[in-house]
């Protein structure tokens, strides 16, 4: 059995991937012995597996097989990516442009090292937005990477072009399954977005064309869950018809995981934008297809690959495309709310992810 | 670095004036008072500007070289680790 040695964000951490790591480790650990190490352990409560603080890892590595390391765009990845660049191991990427996390880090030496060093010096002067997501600046990770794991086929054709001969193994991203639950005969169509709210995720652009949905169902509702600390929406719940703005409605963060999926349970549709994108795997977008409600997404990146009977596609800001794909996904929700259910559970089973971890892992170590 | 050396040619000032005549009036007792003086210093200046530019632009591109060989080498000794590891696993088993 492999010792493992697991580098990840956890709760009460507010990321995606903390509460990824939470509910796949039990799988994991069916067939591995797993250590978690984390900053603050002493903030990690009822963890299931020993945890230690991040730097005990240096002294006392040689009692682990590999290290896995998550990486991501948040700050919770840094000190993560400072154990990465000491000791090398297997990096689980979530996203495939780093640009973000590393304009908070060293940026100056990042872009040296990723790019040319003309062109970084430039980038760094110009501090232009447009470029963080031009260049992946994933370059590093990638170059002290002993394998790599990612979700979707885009991440791995896009390393491939870049690193060649590094190993990469393609596992679907592990979504739990959720119990069929009743949905009330008679509710208003309810809309939704899910997670924290960014600028990426185009949710003002969402609000804007839900606005022209709701003038012809004025029955229908708009959920946003997730923090919205970045990114503020007042501007553009202003900017609609005071009716529709009372369809409107900011959850904020759901403290716990029981309140989340209570959430997504209210909503018929999820519309889960994401411009640009940065080669991620939605798990929202994967929750929300777990519980059976469809997504509508941008047709470019990861989200290409999710099959039309579960998701509704639209050019990316293409807004009378994305009213045309509100009325579809309204019209077809029972076809919809099946192909979804059943799209996890043949194709995101956490089980089948553990063992394609597995057998990936113990290839690399015996190589 | 296009911008770096961009920024390092450093140019001269026009005087402008709302004023019919005042702006022209400034420039020409600036052309009697200092234009050949400054322009002087202003070469010299340029050089030094051109020259600091491309020694950080060399040092840089060391730096950058040093980071990568740093990155080539730690990612070799984490390859060796992994294959000692695994020769004990081997040995053990």
């Amino acid at each position: 059995m492999l010792k493992l040695a697991y580098f990840s964000p956890l709760p009460p951490e507010r990321t995606g991937i903390a509460r990824y790591s939470w509910e796949f480790l039990p799988f994991l650990a069916k067939s591995a012995e797993i250590t978690l190490f984390h900053p603050a352990p002493q903030t990690i409560t009822d963890a299931p597996y020993p945890i230690q603080h991040i730097d005990d890892y240096s002294p006392n590595r040689w009692e682990y097989d590999l290290p896995i390391y998550h990486m991501g765009n948040s700050r919770f990845h840094r000190d993560i990516y400072e154990m990465l660049k000491q000791h090398p191991g297997v990096v689980v990427l979530h996203d495939v442009v780093l640009h973000h996390f590393m304009a908070m880090e060293q940026y100056g030496r990042e872009l040296g090292y990723a790019v040319d060093v003309p062109l970084g010096m430039d980038i760094r002067i110009r501090q232009d937005e447009r470029d963080l997501n031009r260049f992946d600046l994933n370059r590093r990770v990638l170059d002290l990477a002993l394998g790599v794991i990612v979700h979707s086929q885009y991440a791995a054709d896009r390393i491939a072009q870049s690193h060649p001969e590094l190993p990469v193994a393609l596992v679907p991203m592990p979504i739990l399954a959720v119990a069929q639950r009743e949905t009330p005969a008679e509710h208003p169509l309810t809309f939704g977005c899910l997670g924290e709210v960014t600028p990426a995720k185009q949710i003002d652009l969402a609000l804007r064309v839900f606005g022209r949905f709701h003038a012809q169902h004025p029955e229908s509702r708009f959920h946003v869950v997730g923090d919205s600390a970045e990114f503020d929406l007042t501007p553009v719940l202003h900017s609609l018809p005071p009716a529709t703005r009372a369809n409107v409605y900011l959850h904020g963060y759901a403290a716990t995981q029981a309140a989340f999926e209570a959430q997504i349970d209210a909503l018929d549709v999820v519309i889960n934008l994401r411009y640009p994108t940065v080669g991620e795997t939605s798990a929202a977008a994967l929750r929300a297809l777990a519980h059976g409600k469809p997504v509508i997404v941008f047709d470019h990146g990861t989200y290409q690959a999710l099959p039309d009977s579960v998701a509704i596609k639209v050019p990316p800001m293409d807004q009378p495309a994305l009213l045309a794909a509100m009325q579809q996904a309204a019209d077809g929700l029972p076809a919809y709310r099946n192909a979804a259910r059943t799209f996890i559970e043949t194709h995101h089973r956490p089980q089948k992810s553990a063992e394609l971890y597995l057998t990936f892992l113990q290839q690399l170590f015996d190589s | 670095m296009s911008l770096l050396k961009e920024k390092a040619i450093i140019s001269d000032y026009e005087f402008k004036s709302g004023q019919p005549l005042i702006g022209r009036v400034r420039t020409m007792w600036n052309n009697v008072a200092a234009r050949w003086y400054v322009r002087w210093q202003f070469d010299q200046q340029i050089d030094f500007n051109l020259l600091a530019a491309q020694q950080i632009a060399d040092q840089y591109e060391q730096l950058v070289a040093q980071d990568r060989e740093i990155m080539a080498l730690t990612r070799t000794v984490a390859e060796l680790e992994r294959q000692m590891k695994q020769l004990k696993h081997s040995a053990e088993n």
